[in-house]
């Protein structure tokens, strides 16, 4: 309709231009040119690749700045595209497309209904500062499932593990921050949304504390982490919006760094598995340094960026519930980071055989720099974090009082993981129930619904007949008996 | 000249069945061209793009043979045939160019034009017994379209075609008795004051049984399960006719009466929307596990369908105008995805089976892009016309209170994607190597090529075409 | 189907007939349809005022279903098999023989003639049409005996008779629409309507009577000979 039409004409052409958006949009933008330099340094991808990476991350940095739900519709659709192409191009696409699709148009699915029910009800494609009013459980459905939220993170976790190692530098850039972007933008600020954000980071925490494998391992991690910005963006306080935004920005740059250590670490010890990986710390000092710098920043050891946004969320968040649901997560945070630095880098026995498999060993000194840079970005933007993100308090920073409290809990955490770690992980692997069980009660409660159906469907046209015999006399019926 | 655009409506229809001798004529050998068809369509597409100022000022109507209604046959001329017409004439072009065999071409050719002349009527005409005329024409060329295959799967399909197109058509003729019975007329026009005037169950039970008959014709829950079973036995090239003529001229037909009687829209709404909903889940759910490329086609058609009527049923007009908007585009990237199957049997493959389904090796990424578009827009991924007017049914539908309709339509997209990934897999990768013997016409351009640009370049302009949509539904209403 | 669903079907209908049959038979009915016949003299000349709603009033209707006629000689002629067949081996009395050669001449001329009277007694076109079919299918019967079929028109004549009928309707519909303005316009054409009764009158009506009456007759001709032949 022209109505429509003029009012996104109008909207589109005056960008929402907001300190928020600005700060994601240029995260998103800087890490992901980041990460495409990487994975040209460190390994060939086609021509299609590309086209596919540079849509999904350029979409991803405009996203921020659509004003209208058309746009955000259409650049929302426009990054999973740009996704799908970049998977296609993946040795296993059509797995990959499985997993990752379906999930994706779900989500696009739910979201724009929503929006059709809110504009339905407000009658302006506008997207309203304060948050959405109707339609925002369809649209909350939507932004969890992009967010990877804990029972709808299944995608995220099939699909990072499963793809070649750049190619999940690239793919975490943008979709989970996406996700948390939508919270912030689409959503009103409430308590509920503070408590969920520390539920999820507390229970994927439990998830990657289980796991021996590299990659599970860190997307656990990357839900447990957009469980902090959730509880940040999603409260109703203007000051915890601020800091899980710039959690945001801090989770881009450390996480991405962990997945290109990940990624060079695998071909050099030629084993996925955490607890057979070793002797990284004798073979790379760059490597190794930039590891502890990630782990460091993850689990908010100061002066590291991720202290500054952790420890502003404890101190602007309402709910007392989700402030200490987040330091648990904290020091799980830190017990598993312990762990991962412990087996992969710092244990002492003997190295094993290296191997070479070629990819990953293209250019060392390149994608070595990149990590070096993005250790130093870590740390830069712990020391001066205002001039990141101008709209922080004044009170963000390293002082001596803060830098000893923020020390603790990491310090119990790397406690933990030499003291108890054993009892914990068993009673873990007992206790939480894996995600393909899940998945398989689902899918044989789906197959069985569906087989239901189709065994109405014989093929006999008597039956057929009977069908529409009844069909016809209920609607006579209905007839009938209408007033 | 002012008489012979009076006389447009009864020009459309008599054309095409001119058409008939035509081809007879036109023809030496049994094969003949496709020249004649192609100008029969020509002219009608020219005749409607001349006339389209005139249809947006007013509608035209027409008195056949003179005689006002209720004495003779009344037509109508207006947006909504204009908008129907020039889809369905795109369809039957491509279905000439698609029919490559040499045998049976010229008896499809004259079915195909048969078949133009009968849809064309439904979509023009006023009264309803020239409507059960048109519904016998368009029908039975459609059985025959469906068993020309001449094999036992075609004879297989056309017979259930047959037994529930004839019970759809004993229902709108008791249908029409019924009515003109008791309200005394059957002109659509001055059918409401009467219909609501007149006493007892009678009218109200005959006007349903119209549109159940509809309702069959058009494959909704629990109409609908004779629509997979015959797409599946007739060749690409019919089902493609039947998904998009047949049922845009039926959609149509269903809108001119609805409109004509609203009071009992009104009350037959909630049946309409549960039919619609009902429709919408049971096309998706039993299009996952089609082992079969048409029969998954079949069933995506009945869940579409479901959107338009999903809208309509809600009765405002930007609904009704996004419904019919979206069984538009339906119809052409449907009816595309059919004519792609063709080549599919250029591998010399004959199976649909979904694991065997392989495109020619001539084109082949021409193929695949083609499949990948007009899948994008069945599923409503932007930037094509299928989002668009996806998009417009959810917002219209939600407009209108519908909310669980709006969800339902946009989660069904979810669903397409899985079904339309498996066949785009299949596509990509081949498991099967190709046959050896190419087909007849292997070096040919795919035909749904036009469609497609189509979908692509319209997508541009969707919001006009829904206003376009919105002015039809704006004149059928005032006419009544 | 289940007994049970079966059981709940037959009931429904039941149920229903009697509903329907009831209120048709008690309903009042608030507006009875226009009565045609007062109206067919004055405006078409025909006496036989069925005639004159068929072939004039509602002749679109006609065309379509002359139309439907052609289609399914046309499918059924196509779909059967092309094998010949000798199916009569028996050898009919000659009673039969010659009684069929003396009666076929009459049974045509009498379709003729319900054709031509169409519009001033019962019959026309398609009553008519039916009863030519009749002679050519009994001719056909008749004499094709083992293996060797005679027809009275040869089955490519048929499609040539068939095609012929349909563009003369179609062209004395625009002869209508060339001298009044109105496709199949029959009166208003200027065409004398004659006087009421006679062979010659009611315009264009008795033209349509025999064309339909052809076609008909072609149509089921072929039908029955194509049934007839598998």
């Amino acid at each position: 309709m022209s109505g429509i039409t003029a009012a996104v004409l109008q909207t589109v052409n005056t960008p929402h231009i907001e300190s928020g958006a600005i700060f994601v949009s240029q995260a998103i933008l800087l890490f992901g040119l980041l990460a495409l330099v990487f994975v040209a340094l460190h390994t060939r991808r086609s021509a299609l690749w590309w086209v596919g990476a540079i849509v999904h991350i350029g979409a991803g940095a405009l996203l921020p700045y659509t004003a209208d739900m058309v746009s955000f519709f259409m650049i929302w659709e426009l990054i999973t595209v740009g996704a799908a192409i970049v998977l296609v191009c993946e040795p296993d696409a059509h797995g990959l497309l499985r997993r990752y699709l379906p999930w994706q148009l779900l989500a696009a699915a739910l979201l724009l209904s929503g929006f059709a029910l809110h504009f339905a009800e407000s009658g302006s494609v506008a997207l309203p500062a304060a948050g959405v009013t109707a339609g925002r459980i369809l649209i909350g459905i939507a932004v969890a499932i992009k967010a990877a939220l804990m029972p709808l993170h299944l995608w995220m976790v099939g699909t990072y593990a499963r793809v070649r190692p750049g190619t999940a530098v690239v793919l975490s850039a943008v979709a989970t921050k996406i996700g948390v972007f939508g919270v912030y933008r689409l959503l009103p600020g409430s308590i509920s949304l503070e408590i969920l954000g520390g539920i999820m980071a507390t229970v994927a925490v439990l998830y990657a504390l289980r796991q021996n494998r590299l990659r599970p391992f860190l997307a656990f991690h990357i839900i447990s982490q957009v469980g902090y910005m959730i509880a940040g963006v999603g409260s109703a306080a203007a000051a915890a919006q601020i800091a899980g935004l710039y959690h945001l920005g801090n989770h881009i740059v450390y996480k991405g760094l962990l997945f290109m250590v990940v990624a060079l670490m695998v071909p050099m010890t030629g084993t996925p598995n955490i607890y057979s990986t070793r002797g990284m710390g004798r073979r790379s000092f760059v490597l190794t340094v930039a590891a502890i710098a990630g782990a460091l920043s993850i689990s908010g050891v100061p002066p590291f960026n991720g202290y500054i946004s952790k420890s502003l969320l404890q101190y602007s968040l309402v709910s007392p519930v989700a402030i200490h649901l987040l330091t648990i997560a904290g020091i799980g945070t830190a017990l598993s980071f312990t762990k991962f630095l412990w087996h992969g880098f710092l244990r002492p026995g003997p190295l094993p055989q290296a191997h070479d498999v070629g990819e990953g060993l293209i250019a060392r000194t390149g994608t070595r720099t990149i990590t070096v840079a993005l250790s130093l970005l870590c740390l830069l933007m712990g020391l001066y974090p205002r001039s990141f993100f101008a709209e922080l308090p004044d009170s963000a920073g390293i002082t001596q009082q803060s830098f000893e409290s923020g020390l603790v809990w990491p310090v119990v955490g790397a406690a933990l993981f030499f003291i108890l770690y054993g009892p914990i992980l068993r009673v873990l692997l007992v206790t939480l129930p894996g995600s393909t069980t899940v998945m398989n009660l689902l899918r044989s409660a789906g197959t069985r619904g569906l087989q239901l159906m189709q065994r109405q469907h014989t093929g006999d046209i008597r039956r057929y007949l009977g069908w529409a015999v009844g069909g016809t006399m209920l609607l006579w019926t209905w007839v009938l008996l209408a007033p | 000249m002012n008489s012979l655009l009076t006389e447009l409506p009864v020009l459309l229809i008599v054309i095409p069945l001119a058409g008939v001798p035509l081809l007879y004529f036109t023809t030496r050998s049994g094969r003949g061209t496709a020249l004649p068809a192609l100008a029969v369509i020509l002219v009608v597409v020219t005749l409607l793009s001349f006339s389209i100022r005139d249809a947006m000022h007013a509608p035209v109507v027409t008195a056949a043979g003179g005689w006002q209604p209720d004495l003779g046959i009344g037509l109508q001329f207006d947006l909504l045939a204009v908008a129907a017409m020039l889809v369905t004439s795109l369809i039957v072009a491509q279905a000439i160019l698609s029919h490559d065999e040499t045998s049976g071409a010229q008896h499809f050719r004259t079915l195909l034009m048969l078949l133009y002349a009968g849809s064309n009527g439904l979509m023009l005409t006023q009264d309803l017994f020239n409507a059960y005329v048109f519904i016998e024409i368009t029908s039975i060329a459609s059985y025959a379209l469906v068993a020309s295959r001449q094999d036992k799967g075609g004879f297989e399909s056309a017979f259930k075609y047959v037994v529930m197109g004839s019970f759809a058509g004993l229902l709108v003729l008791w249908g029409i008795a019924g009515l003109y019975l008791t309200t005394g007329t059957l002109d659509m026009q001055s059918l409401a004051p009467r219909f609501d005037a007149a006493q007892g169950a009678v009218p109200a039970l005959s006007a349903a049984a119209i549109i159940a008959g509809l309702l069959i014709k058009l494959g909704q829950v629990p109409f609908h399960a004779w629509k997979a079973d015959s797409l599946s036995g007739a060749s690409y090239t019919v089902s493609a006719l039947l998904s998009g003529v047949t049922t845009t001229a039926f959609f149509v037909l269903l809108l001119r009466v609805l409109s004509a009687l609203p009071s009992l829209t009104l009350s037959l709404a909630p049946v309409l929307t549960t039919i619609a909903s009902l429709s919408i889940i049971t096309g998706h759910l039993m299009a996952l596990r089609q082992p079969r490329y048409s029969r998954l086609l079949a069933y995506s058609s009945v869940a579409h369908i479901g959107y338009g009527l999903l809208a309509v049923s809600s009765g405002a007009v930007t609904a009704i105008a996004a419904g019919l908007f979206h069984i538009l585009v339906h119809a052409i990237m449907k009816s595309s995805l059919f004519f792609l199957g063709r080549s599919f049997l250029h591998t010399g493959n004959r199976s649909d089976r979904l694991e065997a389904i392989v495109f020619p090796e001539q084109y082949r990424k021409l193929h695949v892009t083609l499949y990948v578009l007009l899948a994008m827009s069945m599923i409503g991924i932007p930037p094509v016309l299928g989002f668009t007017s996806k998009w417009y049914a959810v917002l219209e539908t939600a407009r209108a209170g519908y909310h669980t309709g709006a969800v339902l339509i946009a989660l069904g997209g979810a669903v397409a994607l899985v079904y339309y990934l498996r066949v785009g897999i299949q596509l990509v990768h081949p498991g099967l190597p190709e046959l050896s013997s190419p087909g007849p016409a292997s070096r040919r351009l795919p035909v749904p090529l036009a469609g497609t640009a189509l979908i692509l370049l319209l997508a541009v302009f969707s919001d006009r075409l829904l206003a376009f949509c919105v002015q039809a539904v704006v004149q059928l209403l005032e006419a009544v | 189907m289940s007994r049970i669903s079966a059981a709940v079907l037959v009931s429904g209908i039941i149920v229903f007939g009697v509903i329907i049959a009831f209120e048709l038979a008690v309903a009042p009915r608030t507006a009875d349809p226009l009565n045609h016949a007062p109206l067919t003299l004055r405006d078409t000349g025909a006496v036989n005022a069925v005639s004159a709603i068929l072939f004039d009033y509602r002749a679109l209707d006609t065309l379509g279903e002359a139309t439907v006629i052609l289609m399914t000689a046309t499918v059924v002629a196509f779909l059967t098999p092309r094998a010949k067949a000798s199916m009569l081996a028996v050898r009919l009395s000659s009673i039969v023989l010659y009684g069929v050669v003396l009666l076929l001449p009459f049974i045509t001329i009498l379709g003729i003639a319900v054709m031509a009277h169409g519009h001033v007694s019962p019959g026309g076109g398609f009553t008519g049409g039916v009863i030519v079919a009749t002679s050519t299918v009994f001719y056909a019967v008749v004499y094709s005996v083992g293996g060797q079929q005679s027809y009275v028109i040869a089955p490519a004549a048929n499609k040539l008779i068939e095609n012929t009928a349909m563009t003369a309707f179609i062209g004395v519909g625009l002869l209508g629409l060339g001298l009044a303005g109105s496709f199949l316009a029959n009166a208003q054409t200027g065409i004398p309507l004659g006087t009421p009764g006679e062979l010659l009158s009611a315009g264009t009506i008795p033209m349509l009577n025999l064309i339909s009456g052809v076609k008909v007759g072609v149509g089921l001709g072929i039908i029955v000979m194509s049934l007839f032949l598998e």
